[in-house]
């Protein structure tokens, strides 16, 4: 697998090298956005990191071009934090966004999960009682959960909230919905107990658990599977 | 552009009173001759037509152009005998011609000859018409601009009986002064509450008042002004650390990044690998602090979007608890939970509140004594929702007025020292949170015990 990486600052791209290198991917390099483009045309490229403020061409427009060509998935670096530029860097036909300073783990994690998703996408079971939400699936038939195709263990009671969740994805679950659905008792004077657990589940399913992309929470209302996630 | 000017009416109103004289000469001359039997009524008859037709000629254009001064501009210019109220120019008016008849029927009783019937008719028809044409042509004027009525004693007294009477409103504001300066008055009143749009029109002032007027006039624009001014600052300072901030993350970026594989390195040397911890701290409190500073700055010069919904403070504080209990759990600390087992709504941003009740548990969580309680409630209170959470601070809290209000200023933490992690934003962030949303954010220290607090009204 080919990863092309792309900074304007040196220093960056040959530590996201290093880290990619350490988990056994192939490593191309480009400067700015005209670069990458040469390099998506000339060379075989399985997913593209690439920063939005470069000189030349800037990420955004290198990834609305690389888009009418290429349908690898492309992460997007940058400094700004602010929700417009997500949204903007995803319109544009990015697959993610990780803002600067990333922690590095983090980054390779999220190169691994996009490249999953790309290459086991066609496979995605399909069934009565599978039930998905972009690269998250539950078969319930076999009582697995896989992110990006990667299985991930849930104790019984995560995965029945989870598959809760799941069967009505974007509708939000209160607390004590979710307590009375799952326990079946009625919840009198709920607790953290939900909470915790849907926490849990957070940690074990999103790769930033601050930053959810499939189970959201809604303050002051309740939860839900993110509908388009 | 066809202008009415003062020439033109000058000239309008000569030949107006020409043709009158012309009229009552020939009206007089044929009852002279008439009386004396003498011939010659056909020329006079002729006069008398052709002086009453130029004399309305000309009083039509006249009516047509009083108060204009060219056919483009609709306004209607008033002079100063327009100001007089309209029932007492009537007055004045009926007055005056009583005044010439009673002289004209004296004038009767005198016997002229044809010559000097003739100038003394034309000398008093000239001095009626001249008033007539000043009391007429004021009339039009103020039927064209719609103060006949209304621009008369009659109407002023009404309307002030009415105002007292009905209207019930104080009689010592029916002066034009004592009105004009309540308006002034009410006006330095919405301006200090700052409503800052609100103008006085200088015009509708006189004498002293005017100047008055004009005055707060010129306060009002200093002071919105000023305002401006400093939302400008704000909002420039709040651009200058966002991107001084982007401009920071990149070499904060690297460092990162190049410590952490430094510690993949299996150094051997042990003062190396202590080295390397402390690099690791510092630039994970550096990217920390970055990432607060530029909320910070957005928040507390309102540069954020609001999303106001009405939510369930319960479920949020259920919810929050649960993103933290095993933060409290990693320091010892027990969290004594107290909240009411129904529903209590509030009109806010659910994910902003959390933020500013994140930052207070996570206060809680670093700066609480290790092995203590940490209380967290919502009480109902006369309508308003009240959370609370109170700690025992592990570092002794500033008790005094100035300093402990720094605690929510932005950089002051509850100990002197800063070396310990946070960047001392997070009660600042959240007070300007809350006060956004329209909450209240309050802070109380007494002794080691650490209280916040914040209030939001509760929806039915």
């Amino acid at each position: 697998m080919t990863i092309l990486v792309c900074d304007d600052d040196k220093e960056i791209v040959d530590a996201i090298e290093i880290y990619l290198i350490q988990e056994g991917y192939q490593v191309v390099k480009a400067y700015d956005g005209e670069q990458a483009l040469d390099m998506l045309r000339t060379k075989k490229i399985d997913l593209m990191v690439i920063d939005v403020m470069m000189p030349k061409l800037d990420g955004i427009r290198a990834t609305f071009q690389a888009r009418k060509t290429s349908s690898i998935p492309i992460i997007i670096l940058s400094a700004k934090t602010e929700d417009a530029d997500k949204i903007l860097g995803l319109n544009v036909g990015a697959d993610d966004y990780v803002t600067k300073p990333f922690n590095p783990l983090e980054l390779v994690a999220r190169v691994k999960s996009q490249l999953r998703r790309y290459t086991t996408l066609s496979s995605t079971p399909s069934g009565d009682a599978v039930y998905e939400a972009g690269g998250l699936v539950i078969n319930d038939e076999l009582k697995k959960v896989t992110v990006d195709g990667e299985e991930v263990k849930l104790t019984p009671i995560e995965y029945n909230i989870l598959l809760l969740l799941m069967k009505n994805k974007g509708k939000v679950f209160s607390i004590s919905q979710i307590y009375e659905e799952i326990w079946n008792e009625e919840a009198i004077g709920a607790d953290n107990t939900v909470a915790v657990h849907i926490r849990h589940i957070r940690e074990k399913i999103e790769i930033n658990p601050k930053e959810p992309r499939y189970l959201k929470v809604v303050w002051g209302v309740g939860y839900k599977i993110e509908a388009g996630a | 552009m066809k202008e009415f000017s003062s020439g033109k009416k000058g000239a309008a109103i000569v030949m107006h009173q020409m043709f009158l004289i012309m009229m009552l000469c020939g009206i007089y001359g044929i009852g002279y001759n008439l009386r004396r039997h003498i011939g010659g009524l056909g020329i006079l008859s002729l006069f008398m037509v052709i002086g009453m037709v130029g004399s309305f000629v000309f009083l039509a254009y006249l009516t047509g152009v009083a108060g204009r001064r060219s056919e483009e501009d609709a306004t209607i210019y008033l002079t100063w005998i327009d100001k007089i109220y309209t029932d007492i120019q009537m007055v004045l008016f009926v007055a005056f011609i009583y005044l010439v008849l009673f002289l004209g029927r004296n004038l009767h009783d005198i016997q002229f000859e044809l010559s000097g019937l003739m100038v003394a008719v034309g000398t008093v028809g000239y001095l009626v018409d001249v008033v007539f044409l000043l009391f007429y042509m004021s009339i039009v004027r103020r039927v064209k601009n719609n103060t006949l009525l209304t621009h008369s004693l009659i109407y002023q007294a009404g309307s002030f009986l009415r105002r007292v009477f009905i209207s019930g409103q104080n009689p010592r504001l029916c002066t034009r002064k004592a009105r004009e300066r309540y308006e002034i008055q009410h006006a330095i009143e919405k301006i200090a509450a700052g409503a800052l749009d609100t103008t006085l029109d200088v015009e509708q002032f006189h004498g002293q008042e005017r100047g008055i007027a004009a005055s707060v006039n010129n306060i009002r624009a200093g002071l919105s002004e000023a305002i401006q001014e400093r939302i400008r600052n704000e909002r420039m300072k709040a651009d200058l650390i966002t991107n001084v901030s982007h401009d920071i993350k990149t070499p904060l970026t690297s460092i990162v990044n190049y410590v952490d594989l430094l510690k993949r390195e299996n150094l051997e040397n042990e003062n190396a690998r202590n080295y390397i911890r402390v690099l690791d701290e510092k630039s994970q409190r550096l990217k920390q602090l970055t990432e607060d500073l530029v909320e910070a700055s957005k928040i507390s010069s309102g540069n954020i979007q609001l999303d106001m919904q009405t939510i369930d403070l319960v479920e949020l504080l259920y919810q929050t608890g649960g993103e933290f209990n095993e933060r409290f759990e990693a320091r010892g600390l027990t969290i004594v939970t107290k909240l009411p087992h129904n529903s209590v709504m509030i009109r806010a941003d659910g994910r902003q509140l959390y933020r500013a009740i994140e930052n207070l548990y996570t206060n809680a969580a670093k700066y609480a004594l290790e092995n203590t309680r940490v209380y967290v409630d919502l009480e109902v209170e006369e309508n308003n929702a009240v959370f609370r959470i109170k700690n025992i601070s592990k570092n002794p809290l500033p008790e005094q007025g100035a300093a402990r209000k720094d605690l929510t200023e932005r950089f002051v933490r509850g100990e002197e020292s800063r070396t310990t992690e946070g960047s001392g934003l997070g009660l600042s962030i959240a007070k300007n949170l809350t006060q956004l949303m329209g909450g209240e954010f309050a802070i109380l220290v007494d002794g080691d015990l650490f209280a916040a607090s914040i209030t939001f009204a509760v929806v039915a």
